[in-house]
């Protein structure tokens, strides 16, 4: 089992009231005024910290991520952020998950940029590759029409980039190059270990199965993890001669442990869930998924999601059987959840929505001495 | 009014065609939201005129076309369409996203029309910015075009899921033209070009650009601005009548 430690780095203040005045969103239009930069110093220090302590406690990797122009996660440039754990860590992989490939004009800006971190860090870099959500589109005025096209085209040069010698010419739907020579290159070979975190649709599970990319759904129940990781399988297997192994799927999860067990656990858990469901993830649909963003049967499946969601109170933010208890409840369902969906990583988020520091690290610290001893590891 | 739908090809595209009336031809270019259907504004015009209706490529049903890029390739298409239509020199008569590509048409080949009716036209770059319509929830936003559109089926959390889907992937094609910049800036030096009679018709109570938007357009055009009291942005679909008089009165049938 490999096991990633995983960080939105939230904005801890997001105000109900100015929450409803701006569409009910924390995406797009709720106002930077309401953005305290010095708070903000305090909070990356904090969040870096919480990164940190995982790599120096045993995980196999830690993760950022990308979005933009919103109080949900406070990383629009993720290689910064692997760049500041670059220099603060050791063991751990930094996986970046992902960087925006169809959010960049210049998708060689994310081959130099990635090239850079993985010689920087020794060969420590997992580059995932994402479209970014609808919200992205939104905010950063990008058709997304044009999403699916520009990121396969983007992956494709990146690869290119990073694979074969420059100075070579591309002459692409979406982006033309007279001489593409990135320096420096990778050091792992032949590339970063590439990851594809995904809302599912079918277009991009065939995708990634065909280049067997590890995959992972996040935010959505069980039942739909299954449907998409068996979707994949069933492309590995019936389209492209292969069986894909658990390897290639990733159980994302909020964990929270606590010495007193369930009871307490969810307690103290419960209102910061709350802060997360009702003001960080506040994506109406025109918001979440813009018109093509993505194929009509996705979009049909993202009607029904959205109309579960909206009956059930929000998104989930732990498939299967929460991880919430006591280190050995947590242990056994980490065994159970993995072995429904046919997961080989862990991919755990211990911070959520305006939970503090504290709180955060005295359950590190206990999942690091109690339960991660006991996974199985490799 | 009775009319017939067929389908024709269009270089390498098939359009969908309905057509109905007498008179003089008239090509109708739609507007962006879901309205390619026959309705009041046909049957008002094609009380005076050969009425023909095409649905834009990327519209009712029809996938986003790979080849369609900007306005200009619906403006060109219209051109083939023009010619395999079998029309001669008709009135075009485009309202919002019709009337940037009717504009569009008549500044590359004013010689192909016989005159233009603007219906609250897009495609100049506004003063100010516009609503962002791609960011509210559908039944907003199709308030927002028109007084009288009913848009309470198009909720995508209430609505028809057929129905609600339907109008998202009509979207779709509305994004790729209108998402980054919903007009062209090269148009306001453009439109000299236009040279062929025109009206411009707006409604008093647009919520989408202002009744300054289309008094710049008929200056720049030297036309005749019609505005109409108590409609919105879609005069045809809250005031079909107004359209069809400005098209007579332009035609002088």
């Amino acid at each position: 089992m490999q096991i990633y430690s995983f960080h939105l780095m939230p904005w801890p203040n997001i105000d109900p009231d100015v929450l409803a005045k701006s569409g009910g969103s924390a995406w797009v239009t709720y106002p930077n005024t309401e953005y305290d930069p010095v708070l903000g110093h305090k909070l990356y220090g904090e969040y870096l910290d919480q990164l940190v302590y995982a790599d120096e406690v045993g995980f196999d990797a830690i993760c950022v991520n990308e979005h933009h122009q919103n109080a949900y996660g406070l990383m629009p440039a993720p290689n910064i952020m692997a760049a500041a754990l670059v220099s603060r860590t050791k063991q751990a992989r930094i996986a970046i998950l992902g960087n925006g490939i169809a959010l960049r004009h210049n998708p060689l800006r994310v081959a130099e940029e990635v090239a850079m971190l993985d010689v920087m860090s020794g060969g420590r870099i997992i580059s995932g590759f994402v479209r970014g959500i609808g919200a992205e589109y939104h905010s950063l005025n990008l058709d997304p029409t044009k999403s699916r096209d520009t990121f396969f085209e983007a992956h494709d040069l990146i690869v290119k980039a990073w694979t074969e010698p420059g100075p070579f010419a591309w002459d692409g739907e979406h982006f033309a190059f007279r001489n593409v020579n990135v320096w420096p290159r990778p050091l792992q070979q032949p590339h970063p270990p590439i990851f594809v975190p995904s809302q599912g649709s079918a277009e991009t599970l065939e995708w990634a199965a065909e280049r067997r990319y590890p995959l992972a759904c996040v935010f959505v129940p069980m039942e739909r993890l299954k449907q998409f990781y068996d979707g994949y399988r069933g492309y590995a297997s019936d389209k492209f001669g292969y069986e894909a192994g658990p390897e290639q799927f990733a159980f994302n999860s909020i964990v929270y442990v606590h010495p007193e067990g369930e009871a307490k656990a969810t307690e103290e858990m419960e209102p910061h869930i709350r802060y997360f469901r009702e003001r960080c993830f506040t994506l109406p649909l025109p918001m979440f998924f813009p018109p093509g963003y993505t194929g009509e049967s996705s979009y049909r499946t993202r009607i029904e999601i959205a109309r579960q969601l909206q009956a059930t109170g929000g998104p989930v933010l732990s498939a299967g059987e929460p991880l919430i208890g006591t280190p050995e409840q947590v242990l056994e369902r980490i065994h159970r959840n993995m072995a429904a969906c046919g997961a080989g990583t862990l991919m755990v988020q211990f911070q959520v929505g305006d939970m503090p520091h504290d709180k955060v690290m005295r359950s590190m610290e206990l999942f690091a001495s109690e339960v991660l001893p006991h996974l199985p590891r490799g | 009014m009775p009319h017939t739908t067929s389908e024709v090809q269009v270089h390498d595209h098939t359009v969908v065609v309905r057509r109905g009336g007498q008179g003089p031809d008239l090509l109708f270019l739609h507007a962006e939201a879901n309205t390619s259907a026959w309705g009041a504004v046909h049957d008002a015009l094609a009380e005076h005129f050969t009425v023909t209706a095409p649905v834009h490529p990327g519209f009712g049903g029809d996938p986003l076309p790979a080849w369609l890029h900007d306005v200009s390739d619906l403006a060109f298409h219209y051109v083939d369409a023009i010619d395999v239509l079998g029309l001669h020199q008709p009135l075009v008569v485009g309202a919002s996203l019709g009337g940037w590509i009717g504009l569009d048409l008549a500044i590359h080949r004013p010689d192909l029309l016989a005159g233009l009716v603007l219906v609250g036209a897009l495609g100049l770059r506004p003063h100010q910015p516009m609503p962002d319509l791609f960011l509210k929830p559908a039944p907003e936003a199709f308030g927002y075009l028109a007084r009288t559109i009913d848009a309470a089926g198009v909720d995508p959390l209430t609505g028809d899921v057929d129905l609600v889907t339907a109008v998202w992937v009509e979207q779709a094609t509305q994004a790729r033209l209108m998402w980054e910049r919903p007009y062209d800036r090269r148009l306001e030096r453009r439109a000299h070009l236009a040279a062929v009679p025109a009206t411009v018709v707006w409604g008093a109570d647009d919520r989408l650009l202002p009744v300054e938007h289309g008094r710049r357009l008929a200056e720049l055009l030297g036309a005749e601005l019609d505005v109409v009291p108590d409609a919105g942005h879609l005069v045809t679909l809250d005031n079909p009548a107004a359209v069809a008089a400005a098209a007579r009165r332009l035609a002088g049938v």
